[in-house]
């Protein structure tokens, strides 16, 4: 239901005298602040106060503060299934985006083509098209009656039709085509520390190709890989259409979960407890991600904890 | 430094109060229309896609034609539950004034104060009802009659399917299509439950095992976009969905999808069309309501929608009308059923389908 904007970790708390010198920048914050207030803060506060209710028979709810609609659900083996299948979806789609997108960025990064823009706006254009449009392509593809199906019954490689849609696979497939574009604009913003120049000095140093990739791309480049996984895996998270559209009703994960219990089932108090798990697990993700930075950070500048 | 924030602050204010004003302003919703003459315009919320196109036109333009004073704007919808959202949200102002609804839903509804009772006298036909249409309780009537329905790909299955256990059959194995996560898995379970021979008030234990025979064989659980256009491209071959739905895509298909009323007999599904309490608008919306559920509107919507019709006095073509529930052969076997006993069992149901039968 919400959409988490991953934040950056809140600046310390300035000194009681600088509060006067950042009074301008608190007045230009104010109209994006009582906009997120509004649009952002509110809603998620009456989702948290709506997981304290009671679901009654029927669709109606009991106003009451009580945390037994959270203990059902986390006493309950079909939540557990969800969240199990959530983070099944998240890391596989991770893994898969972040395989095929590093080769892309890499190459993006590194080449001096004429037509370096032209590659760049292809690897980025299937942003141009909903995600909706994108997973029926997919379906047309990966269906008993899709694309690769026909062709490997037609030349009779199988006998039956593989069940690539309609399930996980379909969802994960689909899911890592779709989020390719997004790691790898998140990688080229995180590649800035690639220069030519250090592979140059590393092979003069008598380095191989592998040990280059290994010793010197790899540690350049992980903060790009780190941030593009971290927004992959946020998003597969949070996904909803395609899980919905591709995954046959089999794929179940808290985003169609909180729908259906919300729109199907009317249970508002289940689905808002749902919300604020999903929720809790974003936070956990963001934390554990900054943890990574960190470690990062310090295995490969020597520096210990960055300092900017 | 103190004169450097002093002399950006104006800005910094303007910028605060234009933003607070556009806030503001898209907050406070247009008052719809309601000021050229003295025409009203209702909002009838009612469900998307074939059903609107079909009720635009058969219901709701003739019923602006012969109420030159009256607008009726179309909001679609999902489903009922989205009814309920939208109308809980928006209480005191309500988001519309005529809603449709699902008799299984209608009852929470009633009972949380969001639809008010009719008046008999502004909707005349209220008397005119079938018994299954009537409203017990003075809230909305029924508007349309529907029933659970197999659909069959004509050119992909060489026999059609004649009952509800031809869905086991070894044939169609990886073929099915069974939406059943809603509505139509609980009208399943009534069907279920009446051939098992047990009381679904009872026990519906044996109609969910046998569901779970039938997991295997089920190619998916949520056909995409709707279980219609998944059996007519193939990608089902044999699926369960609504009657009504169902004829009307045997048409547009050129007969590739085609409805069959299993000889057990069927359960039918009723929508409701009701008041929305605080509606300022009430006298309006109930003209609107007692036009719907009248012997023209009925005939002209149902002909074209192949819905069982709610009133007496509507006399559908006889080729129509054997297509709907309400033709011969389905009253007949009608399946009983108790949808106001079922809005509290609903939710435990879908959950029992989709955690014992999808997931298990």
């Amino acid at each position: 239901m919400t959409t988490a904007v991953p934040t950056a970790p809140a600046p310390a708390a300035p000194p009681a005298g600088r509060l006067r010198r950042h009074r301008p920048v608190l007045l230009l914050l104010a109209p994006g602040a009582l906009a997120l207030l509004l649009t952002y803060a509110l809603p998620l506060v009456w989702v948290v106060r709506m997981a304290l209710n009671r679901p009654l028979d029927g669709g109606a709810i009991l106003q009451t503060v009580t945390l037994s609609t959270f203990t059902d659900v986390l006493a309950s083996s079909h939540y557990w299934n969800v969240i199990g299948q959530t983070l099944q979806l998240g890391v596989l789609t991770t893994v898969f985006t972040l395989l095929l997108s590093y080769p892309v960025a890499l190459f993006l990064a590194r080449t001096t083509s004429r037509w370096r823009s032209l590659l760049f706006a292809l690897a980025v254009a299937p942003l141009l098209i909903s995600s909706v449009a994108r997973t029926f392509g997919w379906m047309a593809i990966l269906g008993n009656q899709g694309v690769v199906n026909k062709t490997l019954l037609a030349i009779g490689v199988i006998d039956d039709p593989l069940r690539l849609a309609n399930n996980m696979t379909g969802v994960v497939i689909a899911s890592t085509e779709i989020y390719m574009p997004f790691a790898i604009l998140a990688m080229l913003a995180g590649f800035g520390r690639l220069d030519p120049e250090l592979e140059r000095a590393a092979a003069s140093l008598g380095a191989g190709r592998f040990a280059v990739l290994r010793r010197v791309v790899l540690p350049l480049t992980a903060p790009g890989v780190l941030t593009a996984s971290l927004l992959v895996f946020v998003l597969s998270l949070s996904g909803y259409v395609t899980p919905r559209l591709i995954g046959g009703g089999r794929v179940f994960v808290l985003a169609t979960e909180i729908y259906d219990e919300a729109m199907n089932s009317l249970n508002w108090p289940v689905a808002a407890v749902l919300s604020v798990l999903l929720l809790l697990l974003f936070g956990l993700v963001v934390a554990v991600h900054l943890w990574a930075q960190r470690v990062l950070e310090a295995r490969f500048t020597g520096r210990g904890r960055s300092t900017s | 430094m103190p004169t450097r924030p002093r002399r950006r602050r104006p800005l910094a204010l303007t910028a605060t109060a234009a933003l607070t004003a556009v806030l503001a302003a898209s907050c406070a919703s247009p008052d719809t229309a309601d000021g050229n003459g003295d025409t009203t315009t209702i909002t009838f919320m009612g469900f998307y896609g074939t059903f609107q196109d079909a009720f635009t036109e058969q219901v709701i333009k003739p019923f602006e034609d012969a109420n030159p004073g009256i607008k009726v704007t179309y909001v679609p919808i999902q489903n009922s539950s989205e009814v309920l959202a939208k109308l809980r949200a928006s209480t005191s102002r309500p988001a519309a004034d005529v809603a449709l609804m699902d008799s299984s839903v209608a009852p929470t509804a009633n009972e949380e104060g969001l639809f008010a009772r009719l008046d008999p006298e502004l909707v005349p036909n209220l008397d005119r009802l079938v018994d299954e249409a009537a409203s017990k309780d003075g809230f909305g009537p029924g508007l349309t009659l529907d029933s659970l329905s197999i659909l069959y790909n004509t050119e992909r299955v060489d026999t059609p399917p004649t009952s509800w256990n031809d869905l086991w059959d070894e044939e169609y194995r990886g073929r099915l299509a069974m939406p059943i996560a809603d509505t139509r898995g609980v009208a399943l379970i009534i069907a279920l439950s009446q051939i098992l021979g047990t009381d679904y008030q009872q026990d519906i234990d044996p109609a969910i095992d046998r569901l779970k025979e039938l997991a295997p064989a089920v190619e998916t659980w949520q056909p995409a976009p709707d279980v219609y256009t998944a059996v007519q491209s193939g990608e089902a071959d044999i699926a369960v969905g609504w009657n009504a739905r169902g004829q009307y895509y045997q048409d547009t298909s050129g007969g590739v999808v085609a409805p069959v009323l299993p000889e057990e007999g069927t359960v039918t599904q009723i929508n409701t069309i009701n008041l929305v309490n605080n509606s300022p608008r009430a006298e309006a919306a109930q003209k609107f309501i007692d036009y719907a559920i009248s012997a023209e509107a009925q005939q002209a919507f149902d002909e074209a929608a192949y819905y069982a019709p709610v009133n007496k006095d509507t006399e559908l073509a006889p080729e129509v009308r054997d297509r709907t529930t309400a033709s011969a052969e389905q009253q007949a076997r009608q399946i009983p059923v108790d949808w106001s006993w079922l809005t509290t069992r609903y939710t435990a149901w879908v959950d029992r389908i989709k955690q014992e039968v999808i997931g298990g």
